[in-house]
């Protein structure tokens, strides 16, 4: 089922209809289990929107944001780019879509060549879709370089001279090199210190205004993501559980894993450390052999008979869950 | 003796590097009693780990204390000899390491590494020994604990092979724990499980806790005192409750506000710390944050500010916080 929003009816950028990734398990010759690392995802995200991927770590974010961009064939399900669809689309035919989807990473050091210049690692999309070279590169690496609010003397200097920060900066200039629409921001912050994060984290959200930007934001820092999100998807084993609008999926969590995980959120003030709480149990089950029924129900507190043989959909308007007993 | 586990007093560590000597730490003093937990928080580079690598001396072939003293209840720890202090780490001082491949070895099942501890460092033995390494196992969090015990370290995934080095770390109930950011790689609900376990080692077998991080949520859940570090140095120590409600130091307060507070909306802009840490190698004149302080007075460009009692049992470094104090003071006087 696909949720929409009332402010955004129109078609979406970027529509997903039981999104399936599964790879294979490398557990022996014979073995011929596979991990369902994506399992049946459908997400609609608006232009403009900001639509935050959370989950705990191996939930299947990165895959989802790799498949999402077509970085990754998916295995079943359909991929809709500006209503077109692209889910089995050749590399070639993707060639002029490439430009308009593009991908920011947790490291940045080591997704920037060390022995290029900062120049050439920014110019080196544009000339490989053809786009300006000589002059006309020059003076577009040097506006990316504003954009990202890096003084134009870098140009010249190698990716170690700069500081964790800095490097994310150029990442993102390489990102914006062939004025994307739709950036899949895998974990941009969580290698950067607090301070840092939020210089980002700003410089992000001035890009989206600034250029109409939709941003997928996998994240596991939840204050980032709740800062930078307009809606929310919370993941667990391959499958969306909880999807709405930030504040309310935050404030008034309806899926139990969703409750659980934000009641894990160390809060950053002493008075209120003696907080009743909840503590989830027990680690993430193996995602090449998930429980049957609802995924969650080995660690649900509330798990009751059916959560052990049905599975649940991802229902309700607005404000959607998969769970047979939702909270609130 | 002084009530204290650990007594730190004007540490200063130094390495050589080719372009000559940096000192990472300078002048650290803070003090922890038992069952206390002090978290030490500052931005990447400020000289968190290799304070926390000084106090067991485990610096390399490069760096050393050049000066200070480190006291384990009393006992000066820096003349010790490398054999005695093979002897300290371990059983009396446990680390859990920023990086977890390092303290597992690979050629040993986690289980024998767990009883080895155990053994070497308590006097359980055999069957006992074995139990209590499974029990430690589990209480860490560990699915199936009792298979893991018999696997290898590749076999695990990073969260548990982090998991399993804080295992071995308080298997021994240790006087003094040192954790590295011990949870910075985990999801907030492990790292949830594993606060708790520590929190239960404070209060249950009297262990002083050094919880390194840069995460204010983490040290508002675990902290009794903190110590705010910025490039090398102490700029702010205070118990946790005065440091989230008056945070003293321009740093500190920059810290704090640069944190999407969790209940905060989208609209808005966070207020970031303006530039990054200095280098080593070209610290600034005077106070160390001037350059990107919003408080900096022109005494802050020339003149280095020392560590001033603030209020009880607070310190704080700054020429600006300082002069607030003493104005207010003033005031109140009269
Ligand atoms: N290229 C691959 N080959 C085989 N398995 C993979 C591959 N990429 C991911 N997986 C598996 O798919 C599952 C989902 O991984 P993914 O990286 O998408 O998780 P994630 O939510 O991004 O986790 P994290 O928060 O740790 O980054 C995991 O079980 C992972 O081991
Ligand atoms: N063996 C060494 N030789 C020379 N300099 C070193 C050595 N180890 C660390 N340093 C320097 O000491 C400074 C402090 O490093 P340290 O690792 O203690 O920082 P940190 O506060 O732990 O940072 P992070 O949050 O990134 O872990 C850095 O500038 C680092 O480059
Ligand atoms: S469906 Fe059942 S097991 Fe799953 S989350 Fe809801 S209550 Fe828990
Ligand atoms: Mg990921
Ligand atoms: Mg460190």
């Amino acid at each position: 089922m696909t949720v929409i929003t009332e402010s955004n009816a129109s078609r979406p950028l970027l529509q997903l209809e039981g999104v399936k990734k599964y790879y294979p398990s490398r557990k022996g010759l014979f073995a011929k289990g596979r991990i369902q690392a994506v399992d049946g995802v459908t997400l609609d995200v608006h232009a403009g929107e900001t639509v935050g991927l959370v989950g705990e770590s191996g939930c299947g974010k990165s895959t989802l944001g790799r498949t999402i961009i077509r970085l990754e064939h998916s295995d079943a399900g359909r991929i809709l780019y500006d209503g077109e669809e692209i889910t089995a689309y050749s590399v070639r035919r993707m060639r002029p879509l490439r430009t308009q989807m593009q991908m920011i990473f947790q490291d940045p050091y080591s997704s920037l060549n060390p022995r290029q210049r900062v120049e050439d690692i920014l110019a080196e999309p544009l000339i490989a879709h053809g786009l300006p070279r000589g002059e006309d590169a020059r003076r577009s690496v040097g506006k990316l370089l504003d954009l990202v609010q890096l003084p134009r003397s870098s140009r010249s200097r190698y990716p170690h001279e700069f500081s964790g920060g800095q490097r994310q900066r150029i990442g993102i200039a390489r990102a914006l090199a062939l004025k994307p629409r739709l950036i899949v921001c895998d974990e941009p912050v969580s290698a950067l210190d607090v301070s840092v994060q939020a210089q980002i984290l700003n410089l992000l959200k001035d890009l989206q205004d600034e250029l109409k930007l939709t941003y997928v934001f996998i994240g596991h820092g939840l204050g980032a993501v709740r800062y930078i999100s307009t809606r929310v998807a919370v993941m667990y084993l391959g499958k969306i559980v909880e999807l709405g609008e930030t504040n309310r999926v935050f404030d008034a969590p309806r899926h139990p894993y969703t409750s659980l995980l934000l009641q894990a959120i160390p809060v950053a003030d002493p008075r209120r450390r003696l907080r009743e709480r909840l503590v989830l149990q027990g680690e993430a089950p193996n995602p090449e052999n998930p429980p049957p029924g609802c995924r969650f129900h080995p660690r649900c507190p509330f798990a009751r008979e059916r959560c052990f043989s049905e599975a649940p959909s991802l229902t309700g308007n607005g404000h959607a869950a998969a769970c047979h007993y939702p909270l609130g | 003796m002084s009530g204290y586990t650990l007594e730190v007093e004007n540490l200063t560590v130094a390495f050589r590097t080719e372009l000559g000597e940096v000192r990472p730490v300078e002048g650290l003093t803070f003090a922890v009693k038992p069952g206390e937990t002090l978290c030490i928080v500052g931005e990447s580079g400020s000289g968190k780990t290799v304070a926390a690598l000084s106090l067991l001396r485990l610096l390399g072939k490069n760096g050393g204390i050049r000066a200070g003293s480190v006291r384990l209840n009393g006992e000066e720890l820096t003349r010790k000899s490398e054999t005695e202090m093979r002897s300290i780490r371990g059983r009396d001082i446990a680390m859990i390491f920023q990086e977890p491949m390092v303290s597992l070895n690979p050629v040993f099942t986690i289980g024998h590494q767990l009883t080895e501890a155990i053994r070497l460092h308590t006097d359980r033995r055999g069957k006992a020994a074995k139990a209590h390494a499974v029990e430690m196992l589990r209480r860490v969090g560990i699915p199936r604990p009792e298979a893991v015990y018999g696997e290898y370290p590749h076999t695990l995934s990073g969260g548990m092979r982090q998991r399993a080095m804080i295992a071995m770390a308080v298997a021994c109930e240790p006087r003094l724990l040192i954790a590295d950011e011990p949870t910075t790689a985990l999801d907030v609900t492990v790292q949830a499980q594993i606060l708790e376990l520590m929190k239960r080692l404070a209060a249950g077998s009297g262990t002083s806790i050094v919880l390194i991080t840069h995460d204010l949520g983490v040290v508002a859940e675990m902290a009794d005192q903190v110590a705010v570090m910025y490039a090398g140095q102490i700029v702010e120590t205070a118990d946790v409750y005065s440091l989230f409600e008056n945070p003293l130091h321009p740093y500190t307060r920059g810290l704090m506000r640069s944190l999407p507070a969790f209940g905060s909306e989208r609209e808005g802009r966070l207020s970031a710390i303006p530039g990054a840490v200095p280098p080593l190698s070209r610290l600034p004149r005077g106070c160390r944050f001037h350059p990107r302080c919003p408080m900096a007075e022109s005494i802050c460009e020339s003149e280095e500010p020392e560590l001033q009692p603030a209020e009880v049992s607070r310190r704080v470094r700054c020429w600006a916080a300082s002069g607030e104090i003493r104005r207010f003071a003033g005031r109140q006087g009269g």
